[in-house]
């Protein structure tokens, strides 16, 4: 317990200077005083609208969906007992994917707060039929994990179908839907926030009973701890919180994954801790990959999923070999 | 010793297969100068440069493309089957499909037993293997520039033994467009936009097909000398640092997905950065046909630049 | 505290996997739950612990008739150390025992008190492990990571240790003494149930045997007979 005021004081050390980055840098170029005084004042200048409008939610953004998928991943790992838990990966996310086809086909008009609702609501589909398998007698991590991914497979073969249909692709690229902070401003994320909270609120009476959940369903039931009951609040929660992240910025891969084992490797195995280090860590994570994307080869842009992948996919194979 | 020889044979075998792969990559010539009547047997150069044999008068024609498909129209023309996209002249709009022009069939052309097939340059390269299968000469047209249209309308001119409409169309389309250009006050900026899904925006360069458009009504375009980035040629990817950065007097969306997806004109309320643009804070944004302006290309660039200008003059009321 | 069964019957799919079991069992004690394979021990246990329940009869802790609980009042009674049960990777055992003294409603801000530390560390003692606490449970060999799990069992202060075949693989040492700790810690208190196959065994050490075949009580009382005949009763042996 001892370290984690000072890990989480290092995290919020390079949060703020993530968030520097993130409005000082980019293909306008703005100097340190001019940089101040648009933070500072306020009015219609070109800078202040630079600064406020475009980069500032960008990194709200990312801070936001890093830290709601950083918790969603904790939280599932440890309510089904696997540590390739993501809710990408387990089709968490695959219900607001198919949302958000919807909308970008035109077929949902919603304004951002009723798309972040559906999301949410969609995203607790996957998240219930995790939940009842995972509860099942004789489920195994990786039989459970197999029928994650095919659910989240399955999501986004239908999100790109609906695409690919109303010939929203151009005839290059029929790419995957993958995650992006590109041109996301304060009315895409306003809608989220709530969410996030809730997600939040909702894990906190389970949190203390997950570590229970690691000693088996008998075991934990005869210690008071509800196996059953806590499993399917901790997989809600992470629904909830995947469902709003997507909703945000699509599916950006990994970030799920990565941050809990991250934060093992920092605080230990008590996963009260993990759960509070995981909020900064996802967002700090999340917050650089969106830097790289951005910044790399200025002024053009890579997919932010593609740099998680890039870190987050070898960690997976690694995680996998070493423990399933 | 004997080690080297053996090299020696396989690097003489090495430079004789890439001999002959050079002499059979296509060389980008340019297509042969017609003359007043076609004889046939007939050997032409299409627009990728490729070497082609007509054998005898074309009389089942099947297009691909748009491009093509008004191509052949434009000289005179008639073709037996087309790509599901070709909605232009009504004549052809009727004729029997053969797939989209982004997944052509090859068996509906086989079913159509045509005698000459014409896909489109630049995105169609990638069927002529498929096609070449049916044994049916196939000819590439291209439609990215006023130069690229002239050359294309006297090659299918000269293939299907209509020069001197070929001709008449060219001259028609460059007198249209100087008719245009005289009504045109220029001194307008311009900038052309199109959408990706994830909200990310590419503008049209002055190589583009709506860019060259623009160029022809002497209109400036901020995404002028931007690197070419994103999955289409001519197109940049624009950020919304630049949109904030540019001030054009028009913003034209271009949306290439049909309804009810949302119109980029409609989306750039809502993106940061664009919605800041006084052009679309001041309502004009306006949307283009995208079959006219993008999808299909070709001989009513005359047309499209009618339209265009009718349309700034229209926003700038 | 006595723990009396009556007439606990289990019936599932049409087979009849416990019939009027009926036992007293007693704290301070350790009772012996021996009989073949199949014969419902688990289950019975199971039953104990508030996972199933009986389709008839009933068990009574005291005077309180424990199987109308739910199973979460039930296990303030019985902690149970499943068949085969396998420690969660990278837990410690000071860590293990630890979480025996989980509080099922505060969580998120808990802490070991002075007091659970205490408890924590007189587990480990009787359970003799005490050098062995910083070390990874998966790490230890068999009879000490039954000894780590007895001690989480007995951190939790409850009044019944339900054990299901926790001698299984181990050495005729390890049992041995295994079974030593068992009766030096139901003398001090703790009534232990513990099922197991080892008769030579059960009649050193336990206190009192029920011996259960087909799912029927078929004996109980004192180990002071030869178990053996209650197995195969047409035994040539004599």
């Amino acid at each position: 317990m001892k370290r984690v005021p000072l890990v989480v004081g290092a995290l919020a050390l390079l949060l703020v200077l993530g968030v520097l980055i993130g409005v000082a840098l980019g293909p306008v170029k703005i100097d340190a005083h001019r940089l101040i005084s648009a933070i500072l004042l306020h009015g219609d200048s070109a800078d202040h609208v630079l600064i406020w409008d475009l980069r500032m939610p960008r990194v709200v953004a990312a801070l936001l969906v890093g830290s709601c998928l950083g918790v969603a991943g904790c939280l599932l790992q440890s309510a089904t007992r696997n540590p390739i838990g993501d809710p990408q990966l387990f089709g968490l996310g695959g219900g607001a994917a198919i949302v958000q086809a919807l909308a970008m086909a035109g077929l949902l008009r919603m304004g951002a707060w009723g798309l972040v609702v559906l999301s949410v609501v969609a995203s607790l589909v996957g998240a219930g039929a995790i939940a009842l398998f995972a509860s099942r007698q004789g489920m195994s991590p990786a039989r459970l994990a197999l029928i994650g991914i095919s659910l989240s497979a399955l999501a986004a073969a239908a999100a790109t179908g609906i695409l690919a249909e109303a010939r929203v692709f151009s005839q290059q690229s029929l790419n995957f839907v993958g995650g992006s902070f590109v041109n996301r401003g304060w009315r895409d994320l306003l809608p989220a926030l709530p969410f996030f909270g809730i997600g939040l609120v909702l894990a906190l009476p389970v949190v203390g009973k997950l570590n229970a959940l690691a000693l088996g369903d008998r075991l934990s039931a005869n210690l008071g701890a509800e196996p059953i009951r806590t499993r399917a609040v901790a997989i809600a929660s992470s629904g909830i919180l995947g469902g709003a992240a997507v909703a945000v910025a699509g599916l950006v891969g990994f970030v799920g994954l990565m941050v809990p084992h991250l934060a093992r490797l920092l605080v230990g195995h008590d996963i009260r801790t993990v759960f509070i280090v995981s909020i900064p860590l996802g967002a700090v994570i999340t917050l650089y990959a969106d830097q790289v994307a951005r910044l790399v080869f200025v002024p053009s842009e890579i997919p932010v999923g593609l740099v998680t992948a890039l870190v987050g996919a070898p960690l997976m194979i690694y995680v996998a070999r070493r423990v399933l | 010793m004997k080690k080297g020889i053996i090299i020696l044979l396989h690097l003489l075998l090495l430079s004789a297969l890439l001999a002959a792969a050079a002499c059979s990559s296509e060389t980008a010539s340019t297509p042969t100068p017609t003359s007043a009547q076609t004889n046939y047997p007939l050997s032409v150069v299409d627009m990728l440069g490729r070497s082609v044999q007509i054998s005898q008068h074309p009389t089942r024609i099947v297009t691909t493309h748009p491009t093509a498909t008004e191509t052949l129209y434009k000289v005179g023309g008639t073709a037996v089957g087309r790509d599901s996209g070709s909605k232009y002249p009504a004549e052809a709009a009727t004729l029997p499909t053969v797939g989209s022009a982004y997944k052509i069939s090859v068996e509906a052309i086989a079913a159509l037993n045509p005698d000459l097939i014409i896909i489109e340059a630049l995105t169609q390269q990638n069927i002529i293997d498929s096609l070449q299968t049916l044994g049916v000469p196939i000819i590439a047209v291209r439609a990215t520039s006023l130069d690229d249209i002239d050359q294309s309308l006297a090659l299918v001119g000269n293939i299907v033994d209509r020069d001197e409409e070929a001709t008449q169309a060219v001259a028609d389309i460059h007198s249209k467009i100087e008719a245009v250009q005289g009504n045109a006050t220029g001194g307008k900026s311009v900038l052309i936009l199109i959408a990706d899904t994830n909200r990310i925006i590419y503008a049209a360069k002055p190589e583009s097909y709506p860019g060259t458009i623009a160029a022809l009504l002497n209109l400036s375009n901020p995404a002028t000398g931007l690197p070419d980035s994103g999955p289409y040629s001519g197109f940049t990817l624009f950020t919304s640092e630049q949109a904030l950065t540019s001030n054009p007097d028009v913003v034209f969306t271009i949306s290439p997905a049909p309804p009810p997806a949302p119109r980029l004109s409609e989306m750039l309320l809502q993106i940061p950065g664009f919605n800041q643009m006084t052009a679309v804070k001041g309502g004009q944004v306006v949307e283009l046909d995208p079959f006219l302006f993008l999808q299909a290309q070709g001989p009513r660039i005359a047309d499209a630049a009618e339209e265009m200008l009718r349309l700034i003059n229209e926003a700038a009321e | 505290m006595i723990l009396t069964m009556e007439a606990l019957s289990f019936v599932r799919q049409g087979r009849a996997i416990l019939s009027n079991a009926t036992a007293v069992i007693s704290d301070h004690a350790l009772t012996c739950l021996v009989g073949p394979n199949a014969a419902g021990k688990t289950t019975l246990l199971r039953i104990l612990s508030g996972e199933l329940r009986a389709t008839s009869g009933r068990f009574l802790v005291g005077n309180t008739d424990a199987s109308a609980l739910s199973q979460r009042e039930i296990a303030r009674y019985f902690s149970i150390i499943p068949q085969g049960v396998q420690p969660p990777p990278h837990l410690t055992v000071s860590e293990l025992v630890a979480l025996g003294r989980f509080p099922p409603n505060r969580a998120l801000w808990w802490r070991l008190s002075e007091q659970d530390r205490e408890v924590i560390h007189a587990c480990l003692a009787r359970c003799q492990i005490e050098q062995l606490s910083k070390q990874r449970v998966e790490d230890l060999s068999g009879g000490e990571q039954q000894r780590a799990w007895l001690a989480f069992g007995l951190a939790q202060g409850k009044t019944f240790l339900l054990l299901d075949e926790t001698l299984d693989g181990l050495d005729i040492f390890a049992k041995r003494s295994f079974f030593q700790l068992l009766k030096e810690v139901a003398s001090e208190g703790e009534g232990v149930l513990l099922t197991t196959h080892d008769l030579d065994l059960v009649t050193n050490f336990a206190d009192r045997v029920v011996v259960l075949s087909s799912g029927r009580v078929s004996y109980e009382g004192p180990p002071n007979l030869n178990l053996q005949h209650l197995f195969f009763p047409a035994s040539s042996r004599d």
